[in-house]
């Protein structure tokens, strides 16, 4: 009976056998895609943070569409038309949208072409962008649960859009700068912009493959460089946010703390309802299909089987549904199991990292707190009962940092994640040292060795960096220079080793993360 | 004396023959490639999903061949992935072996009961099985849990099956408009949006939906062929032909080969035509050797052009093998090409069971009923063959209406 | 009985054969295929290609009007055009080299294929770097690949590698997802040297280094060869050694086998015919398994089948203990009466000689029992012997059928054929081996004064465990099923 498993994968070699016999030369049934890779309804990343110049406002970066290469033409990059994009706030801690800003959009299209600009596109308007991207602003209010009006703030805004290049566009960030609309006192923007999250996926797509060596001290290869996204950016006074709709007065303010995500609905169908015609204006339900606040949560946290709910669910629900998998995180247990997994480099040579690194894999309630009830005396936002829910929570009342350390919380600046999320926290490493136990006195200077953008980030709106055209596209990876080891996760006990070329990790977590060697 | 020994201790030899079998095979060089390095089943996989989207970008069979060899590490490494077993779905389906692909979405069903992905390759194969009725409960849950291009592309297909052309087209242009990771995937639903809209009479945004998907990548042989097919509906048979021949040299599938024909003939070139049908013959035998007939486009081709008892026993074993609404028209139009019309009728009820609106399928079910004798039903499904578009294909429509001017 | 069973190997054998090399018959790449592959070597002073072309049976089918000439002729023109050689940077001409070969080997149903090879030159006196890159049929799907070959007074360092499994296009092996399946471009560094060449192999990874003087490879291929029969034979080994092993789990009658041995007046002789048959019925239980799992694997996912074999195994297993725990109990309670009846007899017997007391007790027994209907035969014949050893063997067992599905999965039925051969006579080692065991072990006991009641008990309780275990694999396999 042992032997079994043994039969069954040979058996399946041989139906493999059997039915790989010369393909027939097929016929018209229907193949449609079964790939789920949804990027135009895909969060890829939240942010939410007070801008250096914009201390007195909440400033979001929500982006969509994930690793878009800007060479990737004529296809150019594009919300979905017959989805709605959502920013959610919650400012009563329930895990309940209080406000929530309804972002749509319409794609104009050239009957003549299907390029998106003809060349010298000169201004936002210029005819010459054949393919263009408008969109509508709808703010939703809710008391106590039930909706309220909604109010357009406004419509028929410009998308920025994709670089495809100096002879499309002489002037990029002119043409982009024109997408940035002020109303009221609020800023909003959408369109193309350069992707902020910085991480080495190393070959996660394809052996995972681990970079030793690396962490607090560089080398990493930051495999987001050049990819771009779509962004909705905007700016909006602390009043139209907070609960009592008063400015924040400081960090210790009743309301000072909001919980924000992103995300995506889209339209459910009937199957054999012959009634149903967009062209007729018929409503029908939405469905959310995706959402993010916490970065990482997803990923790391829920199992594969239960994702697609997740994305489905709305964060009232998920003391019931993730406070469980954070508790006992299946990742911390893939950290303990990452010096023992490392079984050949490149040369077969069989090398195993000479540290223990001592996660502790249960009764994670400092998980549950920094990520989900936000931290006491930071950002909690009902500070007497804190419910567990994923929405990024960000105390409005801190004052931005001067200069930003990327290791947030974590490495003493308190304006930094997890107290919201500035595009230049480096999530990666900040979350696997979090997972690893650094409130829980076991700090591991682990990471993924990159440690900033590709790009610099602006000083001003919209943040992110113009996105890298297709004309100067390079394949988008860039290696983090090597330095000296940096805070917070001090960990003397694990020694240098000699250089090493990459390593192979059997099974590994999704994400490559080294042990770090300071 | 006989101690019998525990099973568990026979594990041990047993995976090392098993190994050593592999070291062969890899030292032999004529097979697997034993490797040290080990894998991660997420990584093989997602191999194995780029390996079956290049084989839709390129019908490029031993792309099947690589991306089963992925999910089954995979799944000798993780027995109970969803995405692998969904993954092996995919590939039983596109071999048309419906009833595997059906066992195997269900296993996919059984591991991720929450997931939506399983339930697309479930919805395929009830679908392909004729089982419109499960189908339409698993699309329903799928479309619930995650509206996305998948979701939309196959309610599309299923209101088309029912005859909701314009729900049809509604779902797919959500599909359109949602858009995918690989712009084939875009592709190729524009090019079946543009078909929804050659069916419903509005050539020009067919039209339109094809220049775009050719405009996505370049060169795309469906939109091609559907664009000819367009062509020669509209009379432009010149360019239709054009089309057709760029199409076959690129891929030679059945369905493709025969259109070419059929149009050479109506253009009056019987000598092009005759050539084309013998490469049709040719794939069939193909098909043959390989014990692979789950090919309607074949058998309705040996109905109308070759020989009429093949194309019963071909039509019966793809019923056999995927009891489709499909199948059932070609089962009927094989049994009234051979002269039992009364049967040939009954079929075709069969393959409208669902309203399907499918001129082609129409047309076919007015000749049999009109050659049955029954005159009425004859009229009924040919005015309703022409209804949406008059000029639906080059081949059919003139049949179509000559039959119902005989018939009046 | 040993003629029919024989036959019956011979004719499971062939059908097995018969099946596996129908599939492998296919064009595993499709009959849309159009693959090349191009053989280069740089030499001294010259580049030397052989590009080759199977063009599959769609394609040739198209091309059916073209004259042997014109096919040559398209074919040259679309590798003047597409197949580009530089040397240093500058593309150089290439020229023929000696006679192209055209041929039409037969396909699938009935039709041809194409197959071409043109031996093709180009001067490339001391160049330090060469490289190709094929655009030959670039719209048509196939195989497509570049092996660098060691060349006269050169050595090479090439980036594709040197080994080739399809041998020139004439097969092709299942493909593996590690190897590139489109491959239209080398580089190759040259510097002067004695015919060496080192090359990345097939599967990526490390190097292997490749000498010929002749430049065509040989070395590598009788390197290869020693290599792969090396392994054979360990291969063999293996399967003996794990048959042996194997012999030792539930359901091979080795209950049987020894309580056929003990309960007869069994010789070594016996033992080891006994072994033989076991050996040739094994075989054939395994074949006749194997078949009739690659019938059904065409209707029933494998996945889904071994529960069912497991079952099927396990209730077998089941029966095969209650029946020999059924004849034993029948036998105990035969002997109890006989016990009572002489219990000084049978001290005597055993404090006495071996032969005698054997056959004593036997004689005895069979006196008891001649009333009941029981499956220990008194005298030892041929016939009964192969029954009992046939009965054996014809057990199914699942081990052997994963080597026998296993190699026919790989496209290896002879090495299969091969394996399943050695591992029914490491099992028929072990079986006789055991035999002769039981037949010692007899008279040990009859020495040790072993109470023959636990004689007796002993095969009873083994049959209990071989009952248990039976229905531990039912039980295992239930779940499965539900």
């Amino acid at each position: 009976m042992r032997k079994l498993p043994v039969a069954g994968a040979l058996g399946a070699a041989l139906a493999a056998a059997l039915i790989a016999v010369s393909l027939s030369p097929g016929s018209s049934h229907r193949e449609a895609p079964n790939i789920m890779l949804d990027p135009s309804a895909d969060n890829t990343d939240t942010y939410a943070f007070t801008a250096n110049d914009a201390p007195d406002k909440l400033t979001v970066v929500a982006n969509w569409v994930p690793g878009g290469n800007p060479a990737n033409g004529p296809n150019f990059f594009r919300f979905d038309d017959r989805a709605r994009y959502y920013i959610s706030i919650d400012n009563t801690g329930d895990g309940k949208p209080d406000i929530r800003y309804r972002f749509v959009f319409k794609t104009k299209v050239s009957n003549t072409s299907y390029r998106q600009s003809l060349i010298n596109v000169q201004s936002i308007d210029d005819p010459r962008l054949l393919q263009s991207q408008r969109y509508s602003i709808v703010r939703e209010t809710y008391t106590n649960g039930k909706p309220n009006k909604p109010r357009t703030i406004a419509s028929n805004l410009p998308v920025a859009p994709s670089n495809s290049g100096p002879k499309s566009f002489p002037n990029y960030s002119k043409v982009a700068g024109e997408a940035i609309k002020v109303i009221g006192n609020s800023k909003y923007f959408a369109g193309q912009r350069d992707d902020a999250f910085f991480i080495d996926l190393g070959a996660a797509f394809d052996n995972i493959n681990l970079r030793l060596l690396t962490g607090s001290t560089g080398l990493g290869t930051d495999t987001q460089a050049d990819t771009s996204i779509q962004t909705i950016t905007m700016q909006v006074p602390e009043s139209d946010v907070t609960r009592d709709h008063k400015p924040v007065a400081g960090p210790d303010a009743d309301n000072a703390t909001v919980g924000v995500w992103a995300s995506t609905e889209r339209r459910k169908l009937q199957v054999t309802n012959a009634r149903f015609d967009s062209n007729k204006g018929a409503r029908g339900s939405w469905v959310q299909v995706s959402r993010l606040g916490t970065p990482l949560i997803n990923e790391l946290f829920v199992p594969s089987g239960q994702k697609d709910a997740f994305n489905k669910s709305t964060p009232d629900t998920d003391n019931a549904r993730i406070k469980k998998y954070l508790l006992t995180p299946e990742f911390a247990r893939q950290i303990n199991a990452l010096p023992g997994e490392l079984l050949t480099n490149e040369v077969g040579l069989p090398i195993k990292l000479p540290v223990k690194l001592n996660v502790p894999e249960t009764d994670r309630t400092d998980l549950v707190e920094t990520f989900l009830t936000g931290m006491p005396g930071l950002n909690q936002i009902d500070k007497t009962d804190p419910l567990p829910t994923d929405t990024l929570k960000l105390n409005m009342g801190v004052a931005p940092a001067r200069t930003p350390n990327r290791f947030g919380i974590l490495g003493g600046d308190r304006a930094g994640f997890p107290n919201g999320r500035r595009l230049e926290d480096d999530a990666t490493d900040i979350f696997v040292q979090l997972v690893a136990g650094f409130f829980k006195d076991n700090k591991i200077s682990a990471g993924d060795g990159v440690d900033q953008n590709d790009k610099p980030f602006l000083d001003t709106f919209p943040y992110q960096a113009a996105p890298t055209s297709g004309f100067e596209q390079k394949v988008g990876r860039r290696q983090e220079p090597p330095h000296l080891p940096t805070p917070p996760g001090d960990n003397p006990q694990i020694p240098i080793l000699p250089q090493l070329p990459p390593l192979r990790l059997p099974i590994g977590p999704q994400l490559p993360i080294g042990p770090t060697v300071p | 004396m006989r101690r019998i020994a525990r099973p568990r201790v026979l594990l041990v030899p047993a995976v090392a023959f098993v190994v050593a079998l592999g070291a062969f095979q890899a030292l032999d060089g004529s097979s697997t490639t034993a490797r040290a390095r080990p894998e991660n089943p997420d990584a093989l996989t997602k191999r194995g999903n780029n390996e079956l989207q290049r084989a839709r970008e390129t019908a490029d069979p031993a792309r099947y061949t690589r991306a089963e060899t992925a999910f089954r590490r995979a799944l000798r490494l993780q027995p109970r992935s969803v995405d692998a077993t969904v993954g092996l779905a995919t590939l039983a389906l596109a071999r048309h072996d419906f009833r595997t692909g059906l066992r195997y979405a269900q296993r996919a069903r059984r591991l991720g009961p929450r997931l939506a992905r399983p339930l697309s390759v479930l919805v395929d194969a009830q679908v392909e099985l004729g089982r419109y009725g499960p189908a339409g409960r698993s699309l329903q849950r799928m479309i619930d849990l995650q509206p996305s291009l998948a979701s939309y592309a196959r309610v599309s297909y299923f209101r088309e099956l029912h005859g909701d052309l314009a729900g049809a087209r509604a779902a797919m242009s959500l599909a359109v408009s949602a858009g995918a990771g690989a712009p084939e995937n875009v592709a190729y639903v524009q090019t079946l949006l543009g078909d929804l809209e050659a069916l419903r009479g509005h050539p020009r945004a067919a039209r339109r939906a094809y220049s775009a998907a050719l405009t996505g990548v370049a060169g795309y042989v469906p939109a091609l062929a559907s664009r000819a097919q367009l062509d020669a509906a509209g009379g432009r048979l010149a360019a239709a032909i054009r089309g057709y021949e760029v199409v076959v040299r690129r891929r030679p599938l059945p369905q493709y080969v025969i259109a070419l024909g059929e149009t050479q003939q109506v253009a009056g070139r019987d000598a092009a035509a005759r050539e084309t049908f013998a490469l049709v013959d040719a794939e069939r035998r193909l098909l043959a050797a390989n014990r692979v007939n789950t090919d309607v486009e074949i058998a309705l081709f040996e109905a109308d052009h070759g020989d009429r008892g093949r194309a019963l026993r071909l039509a019966r074993r793809a019923w056999r093998d995927a009891p489709s609404v499909r199948s059932a028209d070609a089962v009927s139009w094989a049994l009234t090409r051979s002269g039992r019309a009364r049967d040939g009728l009954a079929w075709a009820r069969r393959a409208l069971r669902l309203g399907s609106r499918d001129p082609l399928v129409l047309t076919r079910a007015g000749l049999s009923a009109r050659a049955a004798g029954d005159r009425g039903a004859a009229r009924r499904y040919l005015r309703r063959a022409l209804r949406a578009n008059p000029r639906f294909s080059v081949v059919w429509a003139p049949r179509a209406r000559r039959a119902l001017r005989a018939l009046a | 009985m040993r003629r029919p069973l024989a036959a019956l190997a011979l004719a499971l054998a062939v059908a097995v054969i018969a099946v596996a090399a129908s599939k492998a018959d296919a064009h595993p790449l499709g009959n849309f295929t159009v693959n090349h592959l191009t053989e280069v070597s740089v030499t001294r002073d010259a580049v030397r290609l052989r590009y080759i072309l199977d063009v599959a049976e769609i394609p040739t089918f198209q091309a059916r009007h073209q004259s042997r000439a014109q096919t040559l002729q398209r074919a040259r023109a679309e590798v003047a055009g597409g197949l580009v050689v530089t040397v240093d940077g500058r593309r150089v001409a290439l020229r023929d080299a000696g006679a192209a070969r055209l041929s039409y080997p037969r396909g699938q149903g009935g039709l041809n294929t194409t197959r071409i090879e043109l031996p093709l030159t180009a001067t490339a006196g001391g160049a330090g770097l060469v490289a190709l890159r094929d655009g030959t049929y670039a719209d048509r799907i196939g195989y497509t690949a570049i092996v660098a070959r060691p060349g006269a007074g050169t050595a090479v360092r090439s980036n594709v590698s040197s080994e080739d499994p399809t041998r020139g296009l004439h097969a092709y092996p299942k493909s593996v997802i590690d190897r590139p399946l489109d491959q239209r471009a080398a580089t190759l560094r040259v510097r002067s040297g004695d015919a060496t060449l080192v090359a990345p192999r097939f599967s990526g990874g490390d190097t292997v280094m490749t000498s010929s003087r002749a430049g065509d490879g040989f070395a590598g291929v009788f390197e290869d060869a020693a290599a792969g029969k090396a392994t054979l034979l360990l291969l063999l080994l293996a399967a003996l050694g794990w048959g042996a092993l194997h012999a030792l789990s539930p359901g091979h009658g080795k209950a049987m086998v020894a309580a056929y041995l003990v309960g007869s007046r069994g010789t070594s002789r016996h033992a080891l015919a006994l072994g033989a048959v076991v050996t040739v019925t094994h075989t054939i239980g395994v074949f006749a398994l194997g078949l009739v799992t690659l019938l059904l694997a065409q209707y029933i996912l494998p996945e889904d089948l071994y529960p069912w074999l497991t079952l099927a195994s396990g209730l077998m297993v089941v029966a095969i203990g209650s029946a020999v725990l059924r004849s034993r109990v029948l036998l105990y309670r035969g002997r109890r009466r006989h016990e009572h009846a002489h219990p000084h007899g049978h001290e005597h017997e055993h404090s006495d000689g071996l032969k005698h007391s054997h056959g004593h007790e036997h004689g005895h027994d069979h006196h008891e029992g001649s009333g009941h209907r029981h499956d220990v035969p008194d005298t030892i014949t041929w016939k009964g012997l192969i029954a009992m050893g046939a009965s054996a063997g014809l057990i199914p067992c699942p081990s052997a059928l994963v080597v026998l599905l296993g190699a026919v999965a790989q496209h290896q039925v002879a090495l299969g054929l091969l394996l399943i051969l050695a591992f029914s006579v490491g099992l028929a080692a072990t079986l006789a081996a055991l035999g002769l065991l039981v037949v010692h072990a007899r008279r040990a006991t009859a020495r040790l004064r072993v109470s023959p009641r636990l004689v007796t008990v002993l095969p009873a309780a083994s049959a209990l465990v071989i009952v248990c275990l039976g229905c531990l694999l039912v039980l295992q396999a239930a779940p499965k099923l539900l």
